[in-house]
């Protein structure tokens, strides 16, 4: 191995165990928040709002600009899957991509859900993009006026009790305010300008990551968040820590290509980087994940995405 | 009876934004605009990247076909870097490919479509409508029920099509696997018998539940085998038009009135007359400056521009590539479009099972690639909804430009500068409303069929030419 080679193990090496200690400190004073199988943790709470022991929450989900994929990912939800979502787990009355009605009637569930008085939690999907006085992505039209991305999630948000941002481009701006960002697409905290509201990135989201913060809300609130919004129980674990490639990583054994079984830190791997469950929850219900299928992590659930993470594959 | 404007916005329960108008006169549809109501400027966004990256960025652009994205990005990057894949590996990418498609057919039949046909608000009220009665259901209840038990059933399968596709590729939306020379992932016993079975699974509930829950829509709701029949012109990029002849569901072809001519991608261009960008000359040529976003362009209605083959409207999809090849025998309205896709699917399936005889336990095929200082590549694939074009060019060994003409921006396309309109739009005018209650129900039923996606319809054609000046990481 090059000498430029180790320089660069050494170097990440150093930075990984400065985000193991900052970790272990944070989770030390939140050891309850942890969640290792969501799976498990989802189904116990269905269990308690069938019981009777937590309520259904009040839901709208807006979608904005962005790939529309966020439904896509969230459909692909097993146990508890989408139907049982929309049964047992909250009481949904916006959500474009699937909802029986369309036009000004789909549009008027957002209006009601707000001057309704109660509780509801609103989800966001999707950037916001403010060029073209906010044109650049229209929902709907209300009482003959088009409603702009911007406007829709501001007047939602104004009397929700709790609100999520979906994905990466919700959360910050994504792939949808990659450069030059013609669209001049914002995040919602950014565009919101709020502190309080919940990021749960990732391009996309992984269902069970997203389902189990649905269920950690209905169970004990707001879930505690790290300096960027990201629930703790979620994302506090780097993918390096518990890659499988790990042992190459430590004795600094580096693959040169795709399809080596190596650590893939020198083909550009943003695992030390990244916080996601992905090494425990791998994807769609099998056992394969990027790192699985010798590809690099590319950071997908980072503030920064994509920009800031390319390039997704270098060759020395 | 006067003229009437209906506008649905937003038209639900479809991919993306979609805003559309129509003018009713004396009981008929006149005139109908559908408009894009989103847009993110890809084209803009891809210059000066990494040409390696646009496999994963492109993939962005579409979470319902992204897949589709990264075979097209994947195959021009090959011609652009001179690779020639890997056949096994092309087996593979193929097969997520089709698992993806296979997932978009399923949730574009049971989560898009079905709810405008079967009553499902016993499942949440997210499904109920403002009135049943405008909603026109007429299934009798024991088959209504029976389909709506079916619409959760298919979240079940579109799901395992994803994991399927993760099995393959690493993850899904948006993948990993599909990669220049063919895919990175690692092929063997294991991955074969798991996405073996769930292809199995996927086959069965197609031939036992989908075609025939689609027969008995056409039997309650006949007049939809009729209406929505649109332009007359079909455009296909083929289906695993990659493939030996024997592997390929679909070969290309342009389908002109009822008269078939051979694919000539040099004939494509777009008219952006009605488009929300400031163009000169309203006509899309590699050699001019990009055009900026307008929103207050005069006239203009939709973000998703008009391409146009040979200078005509065409409609693309699965209905397109059966009738091109003359394996669809039925007709072209609504609920055609629909059986057709869902007779492709068929196909597909089939051809998938064939494919996988053909792979081998064998592992990636993947080099350090060498991206050369200047290069040009293409690819058009079908994808779910149709024909998708991407077409790139590399100098100082970044993006220099890249288009992505995908399927939805011919089918949702606005009218062309001649004033000629798009699919959707002529699937719409002529239609009679007999009954102005149903008007939005009719309507939503006919754009529908189309499967409208516009997260990555609305592109902005860029130039060749223009200089980029952006840092590179």
């Amino acid at each position: 191995m090059s000498e430029l080679t180790s320089e660069y193990f050494r170097a990440a090496a150093a930075k990984s165990s400065q985000n193991e200690a900052g970790r272990s400190q944070r989770q030390s004073a939140k050891t309850n928040t942890n969640i290792d199988d969501p799976k498990q943790f989802i189904n116990d709470t269905v269990d308690k709002i069938k019981r009777g022991e937590k309520k259904k929450l009040k839901t709208l989900w807006i979608e904005t600009s962005g790939c529309f994929g966020e439904i896509i990912s969230f459909l692909n939800g097993d146990d508890p899957d989408i139907v049982y979502w929309l049964t047992e787990m909250v009481d949904c009355t916006f959500y474009a991509s699937i909802m029986a009605d369309q036009g000004e009637a789909a549009f008027k569930q957002i209006v009601d859900t707000v001057n309704s008085g109660e509780e509801y939690l609103l989800v966001v999907s999707g950037a916001i993009p403010l060029a073209e006085n906010g044109n650049c992505a229209i929902l709907g039209t209300y009482n003959g006026k088009q409603m702009t991305a911007a406007e829709s999630v501001r007047f939602a948000a104004s009397k929700a009790k709790m609100i999520m941002s979906v994905g990466t481009c919700a959360c910050f701006g994504g792939p949808t305010a990659a450069r030059p960002n013609i669209t001049k697409a914002i995040s919602i905290q950014e565009f919101l300008k709020r502190d309080d509201i919940i990021n749960a990135p990732g391009c996309p989201v992984n269902p069970l990551w997203s389902f189990g913060i649905f269920a950690f809300i209905i169970n004990y609130g707001r879930p505690p968040v790290d300096e960027e919004g990201r629930p703790l129980a979620f994302y506090s674990k780097t993918i390096h820590d518990h890659c499988p490639r790990r042992a190459y990583f430590d004795q600094q054994i580096a693959a040169m290509k795709f399809g080596e079984p190596e650590c893939m830190f020198m083909l550009g791997c943003r695992g030390p980087i990244t916080k996601t469950l992905c090494p425990f929850t791998r994807w769609n219900g099998s056992d394969n994940w990027p790192i699985g299928d010798n590809t690099t992590c590319i950071g997908c659930a980072n503030k920064g995405f994509p920009d800031m993470m390319e390039p997704f594959v270098r060759y020395l | 009876m006067a003229k009437t404007t209906i506008k649905i916005d937003p038209v639900s329960r479809i991919s993306g934004l979609l805003s559309v108008n129509v003018v009713i006169d004396n009981g008929v549809i006149v005139d109908a605009q559908s408009g894009g109501m989103q847009v993110r400027g890809f084209e803009h966004m891809l210059k000066g990247r990494p040409p390696l990256d646009t496999i994963r960025l492109t993939a962005r652009t579409c979470g319902i076909c992204s897949c589709a994205h990264t075979v097209a990005s994947s195959m021009a990057l090959e011609m652009a870097l001179g690779v020639k894949p890997d056949f096994n590996g092309q087996l593979i990418r193929n097969l997520a490919h089709g698992f993806e498609t296979l997932q978009n057919t399923i949730r574009q039949i049971y989560n898009f479509v079905l709810p405008d046909y079967v009553d499902i608000s016993g499942i949440s009220p997210l499904y109920k409508t403002v009135s049943p009665r405008q909603a026109d259901y007429r299934l009798p209840k024991e088959i209504n029920t029976e389909l709506a038990s079916h619409y959760a059933l298919s979240i079940e399968h579109s799901r395992n099509a994803h994991k399927a596709e993760a099995i393959l590729a690493g993850k899904a939306p948006h993948n990993h696997g599909v990669f220049v020379g063919g895919i990175t992932t690692d092929f063997d016993i294991d991955k074969f018998n798991q996405v073996k079975a769930i292809l199995y699974t996927i086959k069965e509930f197609i031939a036992k539940y989908m075609v025939p829950d689609l027969r008995i829509l056409m039997r309650y709701y006949p007049e939809y085998n009729d209406i929505g029949t649109g332009i007359g012109n079909y455009l296909s990029y083929g289906y695993y038009a990659d493939m030996p002849k024997e592997l390929m569901v679909a070969k290309s072809g342009v389908l002109v009135q009822g008269k078939l001519s051979e694919l000539d991608p040099r004939k494509i261009k777009e008219d952006l007359k009605y488009t929300w960008v400031n163009s000169p000359n309203n006509v899309f040529k590699p050699t001019e400056n990009p055009p900026l976003l307008d929103y207050k362009k005069e006239g203009a209605y939709s973000w998703v521009d008009a391409p146009r083959y040979d200078g005509k409207a065409f409609e693309t999809g699965c209905l397109a590539n059966m009738l091109v090849n003359g394996t669809y025998k039925g007709g072209t309205g609504v609920l055609h479009r629909i059986m057709a896709r869902c007779m492709e699917s068929v196909m597909i399936c089939e051809t998938m099972e064939e494919m996988l005889t053909y792979t081998r336990f064998q592992p990636a095929f993947q080099e350090p690639w060498k991206i050369p200082d200047k290069g040009e590549g293409f690819a058009l694939v079908g994808a779910a909804r149709g024909g998708l074009l991407h077409w790139l060019t590399i100098e100082n060994k970044v993006i220099q430009n890249y288009t992505l003409l995908p399927p939805s921006s011919w089918n949702m396309s606005p009218m062309d500068n001649n004033n000629v309109h798009g699919g959707v739009e002529q699937g719409l005018i002529g239609t009679r409303i007999d009954d102005m209650s149903k008007a939005e129900v009719t309507i939503g039923r006919i754009v529908r069929s189309f499967d409208p996606c516009l997260n990555c319809a609305a592109h902005i054609v860029s130039d060749k030419q223009a200089p980029f000046a952006f840092q590179i990481i």
